[in-house]
């Protein structure tokens, strides 16, 4: 709906749309598509005014558009290969003026690979941009130069991957100007284009993790000045993102690290705070170290108030993701942390059931995986939940929303359904649980999951039927699991390839459908 | 219950077992929520030249109301006309970044088939970089890890089911208390700088300093 049918020329909508106070909902809805799909325009619009590009639009012959992009590139190249022969010559500039003389070549390149659509690196490297840059970064120079130099590299290694890795040779200089002898412009310029190093790959965070840039990002991500901080932990969080562990661990044992997470958590600026997020997400989900440091501090009550209170996406995501990477890894925040009457569970309570309620996809559904973990914990755990706004919520989920969040939502409402098993054996029902679920007719959800594609969920889907068969009272479980269709959903995997998925359903069918069944009535 | 080999157990149970899921970082559980991450694992540091910044200025923001034809100074005080003129919810973010079209993912598809040479450049160019560029703002990530062409639009798909999902789902009442973003992403540069407000602020100390 949204894209193909809102275009300027379509009148469809127009006569449809009025300001008046009597909007119905489905003009109004119409109005704000409409208005939605102009600032789109708008903003192509604006792009292209200031960035001379031509877009692949619609109404617009792209073969015309060709031409003038590969005019345009083929001067912007020849500018930077001129600019690089200027610096290149600049180097060996003596006396009075040649400061500044040096700071204006590289301001021109730094403009040229920052402000057209098409910075033209590959030319500049071809010309030998690095190795040049490389010798402008060297200590001593003036701040003006080091800054704009640095500027450079950093939107050298913005661009595509080869592109990045040509920054291999001025990595050491870079990590060297982090450090305390460069004043903090640079210093931070220079984090940027790490971070951008880092934002590559594997490879080369593993090359910055060995030439030691952990150590300084981690003190620069300590300072007082937002922009610093927040550089750096942006940095940080692309070095440390893994898979390996092993920068994750270093991180957290970093005098000073755990409390400046704790102070950024409490400032005011969203954009900081969720930085330090997503290294708190990183930290969490790799490193043991960490958690355990985590859990015991102020981090999980200073998330839990960010995500009951902040209405941002971009910052909802690192924080309610750190918050589930805490949940699943350690009991302690069950056992602990979010004990049932303590304010800090039922904020985070609020902050899920907020979530769930979003219209982002995402947030409901890592927000259902972090109630299904929650929900694993004790009894008085599952009641708080049943008992929430979060119950029917999921109820409604189970039945509407897309499958993965469906997934996440059957996790959650069947572990409110059963208790702490003292050993691996049958795990006792909560009656008073499954009951009220039933009457809300989750059983029909359950059976979707057992005629899903997904292995995983078919067999969840099973379990609960299970749990439904055994555990419901007056042996009402199977009617009512006959009465959704249940056994033909089982009957699929009668001789289904899956062994497991063969004995688990056979088993039920067998068992609760048998030669009995029925003759009770 | 223990977390690891919780799920293990639950899957190789006939029973439902209650046990904690740990997931890695990488796990394709994320993935949704990281499509936004992704964009900024790099980032250009833009600047404006004095010349952009006076068109900039001279710039009109339009309502966006069809028929209302009114012009504001800002991007901010046009939100706020919405608001109080339209009654547009106080916590809608519009869209900012433009997607292309069904037609024009056709197109670059097509285009990419028959010059896989320069498509290979295009493909860089394909979702977000073509699209619209907050050149108000000063940082402005380059596409970064995109790198499986057909997970992009795949997460380009995504964007759109989730653009049209949320039109669709639409609340009329103004009270609504979610904020409706249009799977809009603050991302491609507004980690680091948010409001054009704020980011002009920004900018004329940035260019004091950086001359």
């Amino acid at each position: 709906m949204a894209d193909e049918d809102v275009s300027p020329q379509s009148s469809y909508h127009r006569d449809a749309i009025k300001t008046s106070v009597h909007n119905t909902s489905a003009q109004r809805r119409r109005q704000l598509a409409v208005a939605v799909g102009k600032e789109r325009r708008e903003a192509l619009i604006r792009t292209k005014r200031l960035c001379r590009e031509a877009h692949f639009d619609d109404n617009e012959a792209s073969l015309e558009g060709d031409m003038n992009i590969e005019e345009e590139r083929a001067v912007l190249n020849a500018q930077a290969s001129q600019i690089i022969e200027d610096l290149k010559s600049a180097t060996t500039y003596q006396g009075k003026g040649a400061a500044q003389k040096k700071v204006e070549a590289l301001r021109a390149l730094r403009r040229l690979l920052s402000k057209s659509e098409f910075p033209p690196v590959k030319a500049a490297l071809q010309a030998g941009a690095v190795p040049l840059l490389v010798q402008y970064l060297s200590f001593g120079s003036p701040d003006e130069q080091l800054l704009e130099a640095a500027w450079c590299l950093t939107n050298i290694a913005a661009g595509e991957p080869e592109e990045t890795k040509s920054l291999v040779p001025a990595l050491p200089l870079l990590v060297a100007h982090l450090g305390e002898k460069s004043s903090v412009p640079v210093a931070e310029q220079c984090a940027w284009a790490l971070g951008n190093v880092a934002g590559e790959g594997d490879e080369l965070r593993n090359i910055l993790l060995a030439q030691g840039a952990l150590l300084p990002l981690a003190r620069l991500m300590m300072s007082n000045k937002g922009s610093t901080a927040r550089t750096a932990s942006w940095a940080l969080s692309n070095l440390i993102k893994g898979p390996q562990p092993n920068a994750a661990t270093e991180l957290i044992r970093i005098k000073g690290v755990l409390d400046a997470i704790i102070q950024h958590l409490r400032n005011l600026d969203d954009e900081l705070v969720t930085e330090v997020a997503w290294v708190v997400v990183y930290l969490s989900a790799l490193s043991e170290a960490a958690v355990g440091l985590l859990v015991k501090s102020d981090v999980v009550h200073l998330l839990v108030g960010k995500l009951a209170a902040s209405e941002r996406l971009h910052l909802l995501i690192p924080v309610l993701r750190s918050l589930g990477n805490l949940v699943a890894a350690d009991s302690y925040m069950t056992d602990k942390v979010l004990v049932v009457g303590h304010n800090t569970t039922d904020q985070i309570l609020l902050g899920l059931i907020k979530c769930l309620k979003s219209e982002h996809r995402v947030l409901k559904k890592e927000a259902a995986w972090v109630l299904s973990n929650i929900a694993a914990g004790s009894v008085g755990h599952k009641e708080l939940i049943f008992s929430s706004e979060a119950t029917p919520l999921m109820i409604h989920l189970l039945s509407s929303a897309p499958f993965d969040i469906r997934k996440e939502v059957a996790y959650t409402l069947g572990n409110l359904c059963v208790a702490p098993a003292k050993n691996a054996e049958q795990p006792s029902v909560i009656v008073h649980h499954l009951v009220a679920l039933v009457n809300r007719e989750c059983i029909s959800g359950f059976i979707h999951l057992v005629r899903s594609a997904d292995i995983q969920s078919a067999k969840l889907g099973l379990q609960f039927l299970e749990l439904v068969m055994r555990g419901m009272p007056n042996r009402e479980g199977p009617k009512l699991v006959e009465r959704e269709d249940g056994i033909d959903a089982m009957e699929r995997f009668q001789f289904h390839e899956n062994e497991e998925m063969r004995t688990m359903a056979n088993g039920l069918v067998d068992k609760y459908f048998g030669e009995d069944y029925g003759l009770d009535e | 219950m223990e977390s690891s080999g919780g799920e293990e157990l639950g899957l190789g149970s006939r029973w439902w077992i209650a046990s904690r899921r740990r997931l890695m970082p990488d796990d394709p559980f994320f993935s949704a929520g990281n499509i936004e991450r992704e964009l900024l694992a790099k980032q250009v540091a833009l600047d404006l030249t004095e010349d952009e910044r006076y068109q900039l200025q001279k710039m009109e923001y339009e309502c966006l109301v069809e028929g209302c034809g009114v012009k504001l100074k800002s991007y901010k005080s046009r939100q706020q006309h919405l608001v109080d003129k339209h009654k547009f919810p106080t916590t809608f973010e519009f869209y900012k970044k433009a997607h292309p079209s069904k037609h024009q993912r056709q197109k670059h598809q097509r285009r990419q088939a028959s010059h896989p040479k320069e498509a290979a450049n295009d493909t860089d160019m394909d979702v977000d970089r073509k699209s619209s560029k907050q050149i108000y703002q000063k940082y402005r990530p380059k596409k970064a890890s995109l790198k499986e062409g057909k997970e992009a639009e795949m997460e380009v798909e995504e964007r759109m089911d989730d653009l049209v999902s949320a039109v669709s789902k639409l609340s009329t009442s103004d009270s609504s208390p979610s904020s409706i973003s249009f799977g809009h992403r603050h991302a491609r540069g507004f980690a680091f700088v948010p409001r054009s407000i704020h980011q002009n602020r920004k900018q004329t100390s940035q260019s004091e300093a950086k001359g």
